[in-house]
């Protein structure tokens, strides 16, 4: 089926892009920051030895985009992942609780909300100066509600089942009854979400710093190469395209890969083809 | 349907106190002394003190906020640092300009993804339908700022077509043709990613539609082809695609940051991208504020269309 | 119409075409047009008392004038002081009294006269804090330029004395900085009536050429010829636009697709592309600007002199100009600008990049197996070139010596921060691009034991008192010798590793014209104009 053709090719690329993290030093032709003043700057790419060519400092575009993995993976990962924790613990305390715990959560989730998420994430960063870090906290925050709401609604639905009942009549703590009983059946919903969001947090991660409240330079990133591009777009405009169309391809088999995740977990939102 | 309308009304309250006070909150996330960081290592003692005042920082937090509160709710975002005059006197032209943009990215998106949508959908596996789906496949991943630089390129530099930058040419503020001269490139790229997401919910949605049972039996019934669709498919795929084109406008305001800095259009999203480069607090706070107040709106306005369309969820 | 009168006609066209584009400067300067100019950053002042940052004083220099000024219009090396609003001066009292008289029948833009009166309120809302519109915002101007005025005499309407508390050498000069925080320039004293110190701000009248006549935050700032200017026939131009564009990729795109004519700050990249297609670049040889390294001379290593020298003579200042910067910075081996009349002497040439005299001078300072240190640097900021590939260059070539260099990269605001503090322990070194008036006097700020850009904790005697000398110093040429001296200490100490001197190219339409490389960045829009 096409489909699963497409997931496959997703996730293929998917771990192509996270072994090219991996292994950055030892597949990289050149070191990223260093200048090759031999060949010059913003050469074309097929230039002998510089496959997509130099850019504005002559530095190897084709080591800074494989170093660049560095940063895009983590900075879309770790978000994910935090978000994930963080809207598991809430979701579940007040999906379970409801009453005035849950109100006052979900309202918290609501405001949140309430802030599209880009600008959001920009002013956070902002605020917080700019940095992997920080930009990494800010993608957290917007990511929580959504988490935080989809594991609410599924605890509301577990809790009101009967071996939740059978747990705690058979003398099993509250907090127990929560991790070994409601969290395996909420995770998969947090699984799929995840993977579903990775293609969009690589791309709010290279916004971020396209916007200069990301990662700082030199430190090789895609976001700040395709800005970095700029200047020269009349007169080199495959410096900024080239970092356009990595992410683009990355973000896209991110896409692929997440919604056959989707579809191996969650027959129930299996999407129309 | 007044009264679901006052009753929605009511629940936009809490929120939006809740997105002031999120702002608020956001200044206190400011690292070290955060008079310093609005007005820079040079500041004199006498300014320092000047603002300490103005934001009543020797106060309590809860009072600290309510001032700061009443001062919002009567339009007073405080002294622009960067800018030197009060953020109200700059703000509201800028909110102008960015409706002006979202509004033109919006017609775009809802216009082409909703009707190409719906064009896929009936013309299922035809040659439009494949490349459609695939090209939106793309296009929903594609980064709005590669978008923008890639418009800028071909048709500002390259074709001289569109001009590269601003809103208006110098000299012809006011004039409608030249604004929508100006319009096309940043209201395209501040479009795309949306008009994806609702060309693909828009297809799998009448689709869906198609395949239930209330339109096999109409069809069984005997009923014209157009009937079906325009009488009873088309009908229910109204609801889903409001919904979705509503969650979409809030985020085409996020993909028109991008494209006001690309194209320096003088909206509320440049204004907050030059406030985060020289930390414009006061400015930052303000326009996230009003950013929220519009999404709620809209989210509010789509929520109303959706109860008035759909009897059901008026309960 | 024959055949034959036709080509005629073309050809008559064609050279007419060719005279009007080949040989452009024949055509007489022209009324009329207007100017639309990317500038780079925010212009949020224009009270000329309290105005900072470089670009906005450009505005600000076009709506207001003082009493003395530097002529842009025959570029040189270093502009001549000559009279602006004052006709003519004398120096009174051995240096202690300057009087000014006073050009007949100028008009602030609102109409009132500019006369004795006028210079004493504008001085007093500076220095006096018993004046009713005393403005203590201008703070830096009292402390900088204006730090030995003590009183201002009216004499006659057309003659004022300007009283010093000591003779003060620099004093003409700083009458005409374009660099303080604040610029000692004339505002109307009725708009300061009417609207108050903070209102007058965004209600600036002044004398300049251009009146300010629309400020659209973040936009643009409109100013209009000023049709009652003393100084005809300039200036030409209707109108000039200045379009905030504080990213160089908009900039860049705004002048290739024709919606500005002219933009400054360029990418070294850009130059020959822009040249390439069609546009004027215009760039000084040298400027009054100076790129430098500050050095932590406070702890070790950095506190030996040998080493300060072994890095000033591994960095191949040459590379960085041509190479990196492709030619639009000017390399400087001293902390004396090229505008400067000292930038002949032999000091400039004393640290030329010889790797192997360098690692002799570690080798002497017991350095054999080279050090670590750490560079503190902004990612960009007013004036600072491309610092993140400058010092990778540096962090390069000192490599080569035996010198590693961690970069840590900031922010502009976040790096201001911390080089206002001064080097911290165990950072070696930061960065910073000072820009200079025609005198020597700016490096007080940077080697005197308590300058405020002092960061690399220079504590030296014998600078300080030689200051002491060069301040008191009235005569132009005395005072030139002393600069000598205390730069030939700061030289040989090497407190500072000087680097380059921006050659602030501009970049044009082909019609703009009037356009001049001069030596700093006040570039003066009265002499600009539109070719048909």
């Amino acid at each position: 089926m096409a489909k699963d053709r497409l997931a496959l090719t997703g996730i293929v690329v998917l771990i192509a892009t996270i072994l090219m993290a991996v292994l950055a030093p030892w597949i990289s032709p050149y070191d990223p920051d260093a200048a090759h003043r031999e060949i010059g700057r913003l050469a074309p790419p097929l230039t002998a030895g510089h496959l997509l060519g130099t850019d504005g400092q002559a530095r190897d575009v084709l080591s800074r985009i494989i170093w660049g993995s560095r940063v895009a993976v983590p900075t879309a990962m770790v978000p994910i992942l935090v978000s994930s924790v963080l809207g598991l613990a809430v979701g579940i305390v007040a999906g379970y609780f409801r009453g005035v715990v849950g109100s006052v959560v979900m309202r918290t989730l609501d405001v949140v909300f309430a802030f599209p998420g880009v600008l959001l994430a920009v002013a956070i960063a902002a605020i917080l100066g700019p940095g992997m870090a920080n930009a990494m906290v800010a993608m957290s925050i917007v990511l929580l509600p959504f988490v935080g709401r989809i594991v609410y609604v599924e605890t509301v639905e577990v809790s009101r089942q009967d071996f939740i009942e059978a747990s705690l009549v058979g003398g099993m703590g509250t907090p127990a009854v929560l991790v070994r009983d409601v969290l395996p059946n909420v995770l998969s919903p947090v699984i799929v979400f995840g993977t579903t969001s990775l293609g969009a947090m690589i791309v709010l991660g290279a916004g971020l710093s396209f916007l200069g409240v990301g990662v700082q330079p030199p430190t090789a990133d895609w976001g700040i190469m395709a800005s970095d591009g700029r200047t020269v777009l009349a007169s080199a405009p495959w410096i900024s395209m080239v970092p356009g169309i990595v992410i683009v391809v990355v973000a896209v088999a991110c896409n692929f890969a997440g919604d056959g995740v989707r579809d191996a977990l969650d027959p129930r939102q299996r999407t129309r083809r | 349907m007044l009264q679901i309308t006052g009753r929605r009304l009511l629940s936009v309250v809490p929120i939006l106190l809740g997105v002031s006070l999120v702002a608020f909150l956001l200044m206190r996330l400011v690292p070290g002394d955060f008079t310093l960081v609005l007005l820079g290592p040079f500041a004199t003692e006498e300014r320092i003190a000047e603002l300490r005042a103005f934001y009543g920082l020797d106060r309590p937090l809860h009072i600290q906020y309510l001032r700061w509160l009443s001062a919002t709710v009567q339009g007073d975002f405080g002294q622009s640092v960067g800018y030197r005059v009060p953020v109200a006197d700059i703000l509201w032209d800028r909110v102008v300009n960015s409706l002006v943009l979202t509004t033109g990215a919006a017609l775009l998106a809802i216009g082409f993804g909703a009707g190409g949508g719906l064009l896929a959908a009936l013309r299922r596996h035809g040659v439009f339908d494949r490349t459609a789906t695939l090209v939106a496949l793309v296009l929903a991943s594609a980064p709005t700022f590669w978008f923008g630089l890639l418009l800028l390129y071909v048709f500002a530099l390259e074709l001289g077509w569109f001009p590269a930058i601003g809103m208006y040419t110098i000299g012809r503020e006011g004039d409608i043709l030249d604004l929508l001269w100006h319009l096309p490139l940043p209201a395209v790229s501040a479009s795309l990613i949306s008009l994806a997401v609702i060309f693909r919910l828009t297809r799998s949605a009448l689709l869906d539609v198609l395949s239930r049972d209330y339109i096999r039996a109409a069809r069984a019934r005997g009923l014209s082809e157009h009937r079906i669709i325009y009488k009873h498919a088309l009908r229910s795929v109204v609801p889903p695609v409001v919904n979705i084109s509503g969650l979409q406008i809030g985020f085409i305001f996020g993909s028109a940051l991008f494209a006001e800095v690309i194209f320096q259009w003088p909206g509320i999203g440049l204004l907050m991208y030059n406030a985060v480069l020289s930390r414009d607090v006061p400015v930052i706070q303000a326009v996230l504020l009003v950013i929220a107040l519009v999404f709620v709106l809209v989210n509010l306005v789509t929520d109303l269309v959706i109860a008035a369309l759909t009897p059901q969820a008026r309960s | 119409m024959n055949e034959l009168f036709r080509n005629g006609m073309a050809a008559a066209v064609a050279f007419g075409l060719a005279l009007t584009g080949g040989i452009a400067s024949a055509q007489e300067p022209r009324h009329g047009g207007t100017l639309a100019y990317g500038i780079e950053s925010e212009i949020p002042w224009m009270d000329p008392h309290v105005v900072f940052g470089g670009s906005n004083k450009r505005v600000v220099m076009m709506a207001f004038e003082g009493l003395v000024g530097r002529d842009r219009s025959d570029p040189d090396r270093t502009p001549p002081l000559v009279g602006v609003l004052a006709e003519s001066w004398e120096v009174l009292e051995d240096g202690r009294v300057y009087r000014f008289h006073l050009r007949d029948g100028v008009l602030f833009h609102d109409g009132t006269p500019f006369d004795a009166e006028a210079v004493r309120f504008n001085f007093r809302r500076i220095i006096d804090p018993e004046f009713e519109y005393y403005y203590a915002r201008t703070e830096p101007l009292k402390a900088g330029p204006l730090r030995r005025l003590t009183d201002v005499r009216v004499i006659d309407e057309h003659t004022v004395e300007l009283v010093l508390d000591q003779p003060w050498g620099p004093f003409l000069d700083q009458l005409s900085t374009t660099l303080s925080s604040g610029l000692p320039l004339m505002l109307s004293p009725a708009a300061v009536r009417e609207h108050g110190n903070e209102g007058v701000n965004l209600h600036p009248v002044g004398t300049g050429p251009f009146e300010i006549t629309r400020y659209g935050p973040g936009i643009s700032t409109v100013l209009e010829r000023n049709e009652t200017y003393w100084q005809a026939p300039y200036p030409y131009l209707d109108q000039v636009a200045f379009v905030v564009l504080p990213e160089a990729a908009t900039r860049l795109a705004a002048l290739e697709a024709g919606s500005v004519d002219m933009i400054t700050a360029i990418p070294a990249d850009r130059i020959a592309s822009l040249e390439d297609a069609g546009f004027q670049i215009v760039m000084p040889d040298a400027m009054n600007l100076v790129w430098f390294i500050s050095l932590n001379v406070a702890e070790p290593p950095l506190d030996d002199p040998r080493v300060r020298r072994a890095i000033n003579y591994a960095i191949d200042r040459d590379g960085i100009a041509n190479d990196l910067l492709g030619g639009t910075v000017a390399k400087i081996g001293s902390m004396i600008p090229g505008t400067s009349p000292l930038a002949d002497s032999d000091l400039t040439a004393r640290y030329t990049y010889d790797p192997d005299r360098a690692r002799e001078l570690m080798a002497e300072a017991g350095h054999v197996d080279g050090f670590t240190t750490t560079a503190q640097l902004p990612t960009g900021g007013s004036y600072m070139l491309d610092p993140v590939a400058i010092m990778q260059w540096v962090q390069r070539d000192l490599a080569e010596i035996g010198i590693t260099i961690s970069l840590e990269t900031y922010d502009w605001v976040t790096y201001l921060e911390y080089w206002i503090n001064g080097l911290a322990e165990g950072v070696g070194m930061n960065v910073m691009a000072w820009g200079t008036d025609y005198s020597e006097w700016w490096l007080n700020d940077i080697v005197l034991s308590d300058g405020f850009g002092n960061t690399g904790h220079v504590e030296d005697e014998a600078v300080d008192s030689l200051f002491a000398e060069y301040e008191a110093a009235v005569d132009p040429d005395a005072a030139l010798e002393v600069a000598h001296d205390i730069l030939e200490r700061v030289t040989e100490q090497a407190y500072f590793v000087p680097i380059a001197s921006d050659r602030a190219a501009i970049a044009a339409a082909p019609e703009v014209r009037g356009l001049e490389p001069i030596p700093d960045w006040m570039q003066d829009f009265k002499y600009y104009w539109i070719a048909e």
